[in-house]
């Protein structure tokens, strides 16, 4: 891939030089070489250089990719050299260390760990005589000092490269077969229903205990339908969480409680709480990716707005249903929706209702049919309304969108360009979940433009916002969008690792369509990392009886298509081993991508 | 005594007299024992009876009358009648005091109901469960940025405890909210865009509190929200014309005053009928029947004369108005009271301006000074000059033709309304409507040579 006598710049060339004075010169001896470098293809370059020369001078040359527990003493260790001779270690690995906890639940990052392991156990070093070239990036080295002040005591050198390439061809590791290409926008980080996490609720023993009281004081209290109302609210919102302390039993109760309330309104006939609760109930449905049923529900909460002439409340119930719609990939009957909630919100006059219903318009656009024309029109309306209303987190929600169709179209610079923007205005107005959502998609533009780092920065970023605000779903996103990078850069492990978090995440809140999304993702690196075992064959099964079961058969069929690829692969091998495998396509992973999908079906 | 300490001491009983002349409605116990008479307590038995009667939907009252005719003495008479029942919880505040008036808006109607709710709860010890009342505190703190974190804890600490009077901590919060609801436009707004498409989970909100607050105390939450009828025409138009729907979706019995001129209007009345069974009127004393009052020799109604004698006798010191006078004072307020009160709270700074006078001059041994025919007389093109300012030579010829026909060619007219509104034209009623001019507004007419 890269000539050694290609030009590097003066300075470069003098750190080379050094560091190939300094392995030389270094042998027999504990020699530990901090070499900071953010251009990774240099780095590259660099090392295939230095070990070219090194086995010239009969140097051997080994190296060390940190992985899960990122010791370095361990690595070095089972290396086993024993003739101490005449060698060389190389250290990579560092630069993917993620700052954040990988669960939130962790004592420690990895990069909290990397550090440790290199503060407690650089005596252990002594007993590895030979140079070690540690590469970090600068943003390690500058914090190496200080939090692993005994081992940067103990260093022999640092050296720095600086960056040479320009943006666009840097950090692009050398892949194999994978080529991701975004084929599937179906498991959208929807800010659905813009609820705020931060929101205190209550436990619902407190609403039981006055609910008990006032069944056996009063039982036909009209109360008692707000009192359930509240408690369906509460289990969803808990449920929403991922603070349900035993998932099956409380979609139970939060169920239940919608049946009663939804009762009782009806008896009291009580007809604005009736059409309130049961969208409410439809939201919870979606939420747990039970598609069908919410669109039931939106359905009885929308005629009967219509019967009392709620406006607001007809307008909500039809983006409900739109969104059920757009979920099942029944794009048209979604835009139907959609574009009824519009002409409503415009014969009202509501402007924000007006800017987030053109928003999802743009959405589904984009997703149906790549009408990408139309789903820029609409955005560039939605942007202009917003504008002239001054709705500064709707004006980020439409560059977002932009950002999206962009994306969608390959033209990432473009993309991250409404991405940034986008992140600007939420960075102004601290809207914190969407600064999330901005982070992520400039995470998705990075990471196909190969700029895998960068990437994995915002993603990283994206993540820690979302820990922030207890957005469960959105963490779950990011976690994925993490494992896609490790994919890529072949880390199958820690890809698994992130996908496993995420499929975690989706179970422990309901979601049955990113939980299929993510085995899905799963089995594709469970392949990679431990080819021809029936893992991956049974994750995709389990994908795939999940799509079944959503009735998403545009999925279903996906899942077949790979289920045979790996049916036919195993069968080869089994029969005759090897080759055949290059042949079959590798399957595409899913990237979960923004949505502003400002849905206010709440 | 010297005459200086006599004139002194006189000055000290009008100076008492004005405290009591004070426009605002009796509103406390203490004031009803010290100031109230028996008035139109037949309003309060209906209104009760309704209330009593009110089934667990249409329980929205709508409570009118004339501006100063004595709905917010009444309605806290109703209040304090209910209170005593032990039946229910009464809330009853003034929009007024909630909300600037020109920004008064469906959403922050209910939104001051919600807090108004919490705000009563805490002041009576009301004892919420702790994860619901924390609940309550961060969703006001979240929709009027307020900081709730101490409040919150200090709701911990205090989850057992019964405090009298509301824990100060929390009392202060919501202090802090409702004048942040009251001076701050950007808060309101706020408010307005939150809920605007979901005044859903404003309504949601109020019957929470509603219920927990019932669980609690095993009483009906009534809540009375007075002085709807001080705020523009054009603002209770858009309120009760348009979003009625959300002003009745809340689960508790509400009475909502209203402006008389609005429902003068026929869109408005139509769609407030449409809604609610009846609408409570209050009426404007009538001194004379529609057949007596233009005749020279009418005689006004002397029983409702005893009621307004009782109430100047209540407030202004003894033997401080001529008999006769006195007469043409309680005549000339239309049967309006808080004109009345007016009238005669301007009638005592003429007298306490006399004795100042008096006592600056040292002019001792004159005359006990009394409100007396020239002080009305003053008093009476005081307040000619004030109503003048605002009309113009149609508005002339409008209550011309009022006068001559008891009643406007058009009811729906706009600048029909604001003299309504404004107390330029007073309606009453018998079986029907008819309408006459403010006795100062007649008199000014007739100065003006406009009437005979």
């Amino acid at each position: 891939m890269t000539q050694f006598s290609e030009p590097v710049t003066t300075s470069n060339e003098d750190t080379y030089e050094s560091l190939i004075s300094l392995i030389e010169n270094s042998q027999e001896q504990l020699a530990l070489i901090i070499v900071a470098c953010d251009d990774l293809a240099l780095r590259q370059r660099t090392i295939e250089r230095y070990e070219r020369e090194a086995k010239q001078s009969q140097i051997r040359c080994e190296r060390i990719v940190l992985g899960m527990e990122p010791s370095l003493r361990a690595g070095l260790a089972k290396l086993g050299i024993e003739n101490q001779d005449g060698v060389v270690v190389t250290v990579t690995g560092a630069e993917w260390l993620l700052r954040v906890k990988t669960r939130a639940t962790d004592a420690q990052s990895d990069l909290d760990k990397f550090f440790g392991y290199l503060q407690w156990t650089r005596e252990g070093l002594r007993e590895f005589r030979y140079p070690v070239v540690l590469w970090v990036t600068f943003s390690i080295l500058r914090e190496m000092s200080r939090r692993a002040p005994d081992f940067w005591s103990w260093r022999k050198a640092v050296l720095r490269f600086e960056s040479e390439a320009s943006e666009e061809s840097l950090a692009k590791p050398a892949l194999g077969a994978i080529v991701p290409v975004m084929r599937d926008l179906n498991s959208l980080e929807r800010s659905f229903d813009r609820e705020d996490n931060n929101d205190f609720i209550p436990p619902p023993a407190e609403i039981l205990s006055e609910i008990h009281q006032l069944e056996s004081n009063n039982p036909t209290s009209p109360n008692l339908a707000t009192l359930y109302a509240k408690l369906a609210e509460i289990y969803a919102k808990r449920i929403a969480r991922g603070e349900a302390n035993n998932l099956e039993e409380e979609q139970q109760q939060a169920i239940e409680a919608f049946e009663k309330a939804i009762d009782r309104y009806r008896e009291l006939n009580k007809q604005s709480a009736l059409a309130s609760t049961l969208n409410n109930f439809g939201n919870f449905l979606f939420n747990i990716s039970r598609y069908i049923d919410a669109t039931d529900f939106y359905r009885q909460s929308l005629d009967i707005n219509r019967k009392i002439g709620n406006l607001n409340g007809e307008s909500i119930s039809l983006t409900g249903l739109g969104n059920a719609f757009d979920s099942l990939g029944q794009y048209e009957q979604a835009i139907d929706f959609y574009q009824q909630s519009l002409d409503i919100n415009r014969k009202i006059g509501d402007l924000y209702g007006e800017a987030s219903s053109l928003g999802n318009l743009g959405i589904v656009a984009w997703r149906s049919l790549g009408e990408y024309q139309q789903a820029i029109d609409f955005y560039q309306q939605s942007l202009e309304i917003n504008r002239k209303i001054n709705n500064r987190i709707g004006e980020a929600n439409s560059l977002n969108g932009l950002g999206n169709i962009y994306f969608i179209l390959e033209q990432y610079e473009r993309a991250i360009d409404f991405y940034k923007q986008s992140l600007n205005i939420n960075y102004e107005n601290s809207n914190i979940r969407d600064k999330a959502i901005s982070l992520n998609g400039l995470g998705n533009s990075y990471y196909l433009l190969e700029k895998y780092q960068q990437a994995k920065n915002f993603y990283q970023q994206s993540l820690e916002t979302k820990r922030e605000i207890g957005d469960l779903n959105g963490e779950a996103n990011s976690l994925n969008n993490l494992g896609n990078i490790y994919v890529l850069l072949e880390h199958y492990e820690l890809a698994i690792n992130f996908y496993q978090q995420s499929l975690e995440i989706a179970r422990k809140i309901g979601n049955q369509n990113s939980e299929a999304n993510f085995l899905f993702n799963q089995a594709i690196a469970l392949d990679k990392y431990k080819p021809l075992s029936f893992e991956a064959l049974e994750k995709l099964k389990q994908a795939r009886a999940i799509y079944a079961k959503l009735k998403l058969d545009d999925k279903v069929a996906e899942c077949d298509t790979e289920i045979d690829n790996l049916n036919r692969i195993i069968a080869t091998e089994e029969g005759q081993p090897k080759e055949d495998r290059n042949a079959v396509e590798t399957p595409t992973i899913e990237i979960v991508a923004n949505d502003t999908k400002s849905a206010y079906a709440d | 005594m010297s005459n200086l300490d006599a004139l002194q001491a006189r000055l000290e009983i009008f100076r008492e007299a004005g405290r009591n002349l004070q426009l605002d409605p009796l509103i406390s116990k203490e004031d009803f024992a010290r100031l109230g008479v028996e008035y139109q307590t037949d309003e309060i038995d209906k209104l009760e009876q309704a209330i009593e009667d009110s089934p667990e939907r249409d329980n929205k009252l709508i409570f009118t009358g004339h501006r100063g005719c004595g709905k917010s003495t009444l309605l806290a008479e109703l209040g304090l009648r209910l209170t005593d029942t032990g039946r229910y919880f009464v809330v009853m505040y003034s929009i007024s005091d909630t909300i600037e008036r020109s920004a008064v808006d469906h959403v922050n109607i209910l939104f001051s109901m919600a807090l108004q709710l919490l705000e009563e709860a805490e002041k009576r010890s009301i004892w919420l469960q702790p994860g619901i009342k924390r609940e309550f505190y961060r969703w006001f703190g979240k929709h009027t940025q307020t900081e709730t974190q101490v409040a919150e804890s200090e709701i911990e600490v205090n989850a057992e405890a019964k405090t009298t009077g509301g824990i100060p901590i929390l009392m202060q919060l919501v202090a802090q909210i409702k004048s942040k609801l009251k001076v701050s436009s950007e808060t309101r707004k706020q408010i307005s865009i939150d809920f605007a498409r979901k005044i859903s989970e404003l309504v949601e909100k109020i019957d929470e509190l509603q219920s927990h607050i019932e669980s609690a105390t095993g009483q009906k939450v009534v809540v009375i929200i007075d002085d709807i009828d001080k705020l523009d025409l054009g603002v209770v138009e858009t309120i009760f014309g348009k979003n009625i729907q959300s002003l009745l979706d809340p689960n508790s019995i509400v009475i909502y005053t209203l402006p008389i001129a609005t429902l003068r209007e026929v869109s408005i009345t139509a769609s407030i009928n449409t809604y609610i069974k009846k609408i409570y009127m209050m009426e404007v004393t009538k001194f004379f029947s529609k057949a007596d009052v233009r005749k020279p020799d009418r005689i006004p109604n002397p029983a409702w004369m005893n009621v307004f004698s009782e109430i100047l006798q209540r407030r202004l010191p003894q033997n401080s108005i001529e008999p006769d006078v006195q007469t043409d004072l309680i005549l000339l307020s239309g049967g309006v009271l808080r004109e009345l009160i007016r009238i005669a709270d301007r009638c005592c700074d003429l007298v306490k301006l006399e004795l100042r006078g008096q006592i600056r001059r040292q002019q001792w041994n004159q005359p006990e000074v009394k409100i007396d025919r020239q002080i009305l007389s003053d008093v009476e093109t005081e307040l000619q000059i004030e109503y003048a300012r605002a009309l113009g030579q149609i508005d002339f010829e409008m209550l011309k033709a009022i006068y001559q026909e008891f009643k406007p060619q058009d009811t729906e007219n706009e600048r029909f309304l604001d003299l309504l509104h404004g107390l330029y034209v007073l309606e009453y009623c018998n079986a029907k409507l008819w309408y006459d001019l403010n006795p100062i507004v007649r008199d000014l007419l007739v100065q003006e040579g406009i009437l005979s």
